[in-house]
């Protein structure tokens, strides 16, 4: 049993009564005893919050930015008419604006109440308990139940860099051939034989063709098709680190979606690894339509752990994914310390076997730092973000010393630096 | 227990932890709180055994007269404590010679003073009285005013007890004889009526009620004084006036009480709105539905490990590390800039800098090569403007 503010009142109203007139003990226990049978009758004829079922239909999915509408179906088993007020909770990161919604439902009716979700945080976001305060004809005081309604929606990252793809993808098809440039060097899979154009390149004249038929003939040359790609995303303690806006791991993942689509489309084949010390996400083989939404899926409650990575048990997983050579991308950090136990002393030996990329998402404060100058805490900022700058570029000279292309970018640039070194690569037959 | 109806969900009833899982689950809580109970407690049994109160003979602090009650007792004199009126008249009648102290400690009421007054009493001594107690003992002592001297003065009376304790400084009250005979003491803080009065022993009228006290009995001539005054018969009764005395209000009189005053609709009304609270505790006090937790994943400041070794610096005062870090930064820009390898050395850089800048090498070498560690927080500040201002140079020459 629930009581209102009117309750309260009718109480407080009633000290003018009793002050005036009843005055005993008598009377007041009178006053008191009517006004609690009052509010137990107006209560008890309040519709039960228990006679109702509860059902939930909307989005299942949404990405991060985006809203997701969840609509809950309310309908009365009960004999009298339910009137008050309903409650449908989520978890705060689900960014609900408006839980409390007023409810009046009749017997044997349904209502319908639209909860808008706008999430804060990617995973998967699920209801709180679904609670009716039912109250009586008075509106004096009332009944009060929670129901459980279970839902679940899943709120995939975001992919803000999503606006880069355009340009990387018209610069694909530049080497594609789709677009009558064809140079070579552009690629070094021989594509066709076609007939000589002015402009072509004098020295992709293929002379026995030419011979054979009663043109000039020319070759053409596209870049590779069919490649293996690995995408592994490292979630150990460095990729907790707010960087920006989000976590480096937020950067990490914005760029692997933006290399997946450009690979897809590309006709290379990728695959996806999220590691800490055991697997926490595999995207394997996935279908060129399937590989964005099956990435989003598998990354979508991945967080991060504070754990060190497990280098020797992360380039054993590499090495079971890819057996022939392949485009490893390590979006990890450049953090010297957690490098130098970690995944150092096994890069020269992937790099043997694969072409290596290491992306790291690079924090801009501590360059504004390394430049803060004025009083004495300020240049003490200073020299220690610098030290740090001098450890972390003796490390990248170390990685790139191992044979492997290293980018350190912010969290803005990393997505397009690698799409563009992805496709240098490429131009490069280098996959 | 779940049902489900019209194919429409399930119906589940939720229920709350009890109070056993409660009381289990906040165990830890519960045995803290216990202990801190127990220590408050005990902290404050033991602070209630030091006693406080204007000139109270048990009481330590600095307003109290335990120094004075010790040092008379020291020359064996018997201090009985009292707060009763009754109590002064039942010791007053065991001892009939005794000294009796009346202290400014609370109102005396009259039914209070007929107690005491058909007591035989060896000597009174009135500290501060007010006007209805100087009125019963000493109607000879006019009231004067605050003295607030800065001086020591002499006693300039024939008060044995005076000219014993010598000057000393008069705070408190000063009081004026009215009748022939009474000795007035240092400018009438202290009147004796010595052998002038027909009835009963004599009556001594002090103003300077500090004198008594714990921080005061040492400075001045205080303590020959108070001492003196006190210590003329072997037992002293000691009668700290109270507001709780049983003979405040004459026996077969009674108080009128607080229900007496007020009239009889206010503590109904009081009562009703009492009921009216309850209702709004029950109305506020039931959440709709419980509180959602939910585990948030967890996020490090990324640069919170250099700015811990820069406090770090700082705290240590690694003035020459710092530097070093500053320096070197500097050196690996200016060789970019310069087009100079990695690997080239401080005199290389040094040079190729002096050429570029036109500043002399030894001026530059000052700055770029280690050694000359700042000595202050402030030279720190200024290398670090001065590479800057270097840096400056060489990319605009």
């Amino acid at each position: 049993m629930v009581v209102t503010g009117r309750a309260a009142l009718l109480a407080l109203l009633l000290t003018a009564p009793v002050a005036l007139v009843a005055r005993s003990w008598g009377a007041v226990l009178l006053v008191d005893a009517v006004l609690l049978a009052l509010l137990g009758a107006d209560a008890s004829l309040a519709g039960s919050p228990r006679a109702l079922t509860f059902a939930r239909t909307g989005d299942h999915t949404t990405r991060l930015g985006e809203e997701a509408v969840v609509t809950l179906t309310v309908r009365n088993i009960g004999r009298r008419r339910v009137h008050g007020i309903l409650r449908d909770a989520w978890a705060p990161t689900a960014g609900v604006a408006i839980t409390r919604h007023a409810l009046d439902v009749e017997p044997e009716r349904l209502v319908r109440v639209s909860s808008v979700l706008r999430p804060v945080r990617r995973g998967e976001r699920r209801p709180d308990l679904v609670t009716v305060r039912s109250l009586g004809p008075l509106r004096l005081a009332g009944r009060q139940a929670s129901h459980a309604v279970p839902w679940a929606v899943r709120v995939l990252p975001g992919f803000p860099s999503r606006k880069h793809l355009p340009s990387r993808l018209a610069r694909l098809r530049e080497l594609d051939g789709r677009v009558a440039l064809m140079v070579r060097g552009q690629g070094s899979e021989f594509d066709s034989l076609r007939e000589y154009v002015l402009g072509d390149d004098v020295r992709s004249i293929d002379w026995r063709a030419t011979a054979r038929a009663s043109d000039v003939m020319v070759r053409t040359w596209r870049p590779e098709r069919d490649r293996r790609v690995l995408i592994v995303l490292d979630t150990s303690r460095t990729s907790a680190a707010r960087v920006g806006d989000g976590t480096r791991l937020d950067a990490s993942m914005d760029a692997s979606f933006l290399l997946g689509a450009l690979a897809g489309k590309a006709g290379d084949r990728v695959d996806l690894l999220a590691f800490d010390r055991a697997v926490r996400a595999d995207v394997r083989r996935p279908g060129a339509t399937e590989l964005l939404p099956q990435m989003s899926r598998a990354l979508s409650d991945v967080e991060p752990l504070l754990v060190e990575a497990d280098a020797h048990a992360m380039v054993a997983a590499i090495d079971a994914r890819v057996r022939q050579h392949a485009l490893v991308v390590l979006l990890t950090a450049l953090e010297p310390s957690a490098l130098r136990e970690g995944l150092l002393p096994y890069l020269p030996g992937l790099a043997a076997r694969h072409t290596v990329v290491l992306a790291s998402v690079r924090d801009q404060r501590l360059e504004e730092l390394a430049a803060m100058r004025g009083d004495a805490p300020a240049v003490y900022d200073a020299a220690s973000a610098a030290q740090a700058i001098a450890t972390r570029d003796r490390m990248t000279a170390l990685v790139t010393r191992a044979g492997i292309e290293v980018i350190d970018a912010t969290p803005d640039e990393i997505a397009p630096k690698l799409a563009d070194r992805y496709l240098a690569l490429k131009a490069a037959g280098r996959l | 227990m779940s049902v489900d109806v019209a194919g429409l969900g399930d119906i589940a009833s939720i229920s709350g932890p009890t109070l056993r899982q409660r009381m289990r689950a906040n165990r830890g809580l519960l045995v803290i709180m216990t202990l801190v109970l127990v220590l408050t407690t005990l902290v404050a049994l033991a602070q209630s055994q030091q006693k406080a109160g204007f000139l109270d003979p048990d009481a330590t602090d600095k307003s109290g007269s335990r120094a004075l009650a010790t040092l008379l007792r020291a020359q064996g004199v018997t201090v009985i404590r009292e707060t009763t009126a009754a109590g002064v008249a039942a010791d007053l009648r065991t001892s009939p010679d005794a000294t009796l102290l009346i202290a400014p400690t609370g109102p005396v009421s009259d039914s209070m003073l007929a107690a005491v007054r058909d007591e035989r009493v060896g000597h009174t001594v009135l500290i501060e009285p007010d006007p209805f107690v100087a009125q019963e003992f000493a109607p000879w002592a006019e009231s004067g005013r605050r003295s607030g001297s800065t001086d020591e003065v002499a006693p300039g009376c024939a008060f044995a007890v005076a000219t014993r304790a010598g000057a000393l400084l008069p705070v408190g009250t000063t009081y004026t004889a009215t009748r022939a005979g009474i000795l007035s003491c240092w400018n009438g803080s202290v009147l004796d009526s010595g052998t002038v009065l027909d009835s009963g022993g004599g009556v001594t009228v002090v103003g300077l009620s500090p004198a008594f006290t714990n921080s005061e009995l040492a400075s001045s001539g205080y303590a020959s004084m108070t001492m003196g005054v006190l210590g003329r018969s072997s037992t002293l009764v000691w009668w700290l006036p109270s507001i709780a005395d049983p003979l405040q209000v004459a026996p077969g009189e009674e108080q009128p009480s607080i229900q007496d005053l007020v009239p009889s609709w206010v503590g109904w009304a009081l009562l009703q709105v009492v009921i009216a609270m309850l209702l709004v505790i029950w109305w506020r006090g039931r959440r709709l539905g419980r509180v959602v937790v939910e585990p948030l994943p967890v996020v490090v400041r990324a640069t919170e490990s250099v700015e811990g070794r820069a406090r770090l610096y700082r705290r240590g005062r690694a003035r020459g590390r710092a530097a070093d870090a500053l320096r070197i930064s500097t050196l690996a820009r200016l060789q970019t800039r310069l087009s100079l390898p990695r690997t080239a050395d401080v005199a290389t850089v040094v040079a190729a800098v002096a050429t570029r800048t036109g500043r002399t090498d030894t001026d530059i070498a000052a700055l770029l090569s280690p050694g000359s560690d700042p000595t202050d927080d402030v030279g720190l500040t200024r290398l670090a403007n001065a590479l800057d201002a270097l840096e400056n140079e060489v990319r605009h020459p």
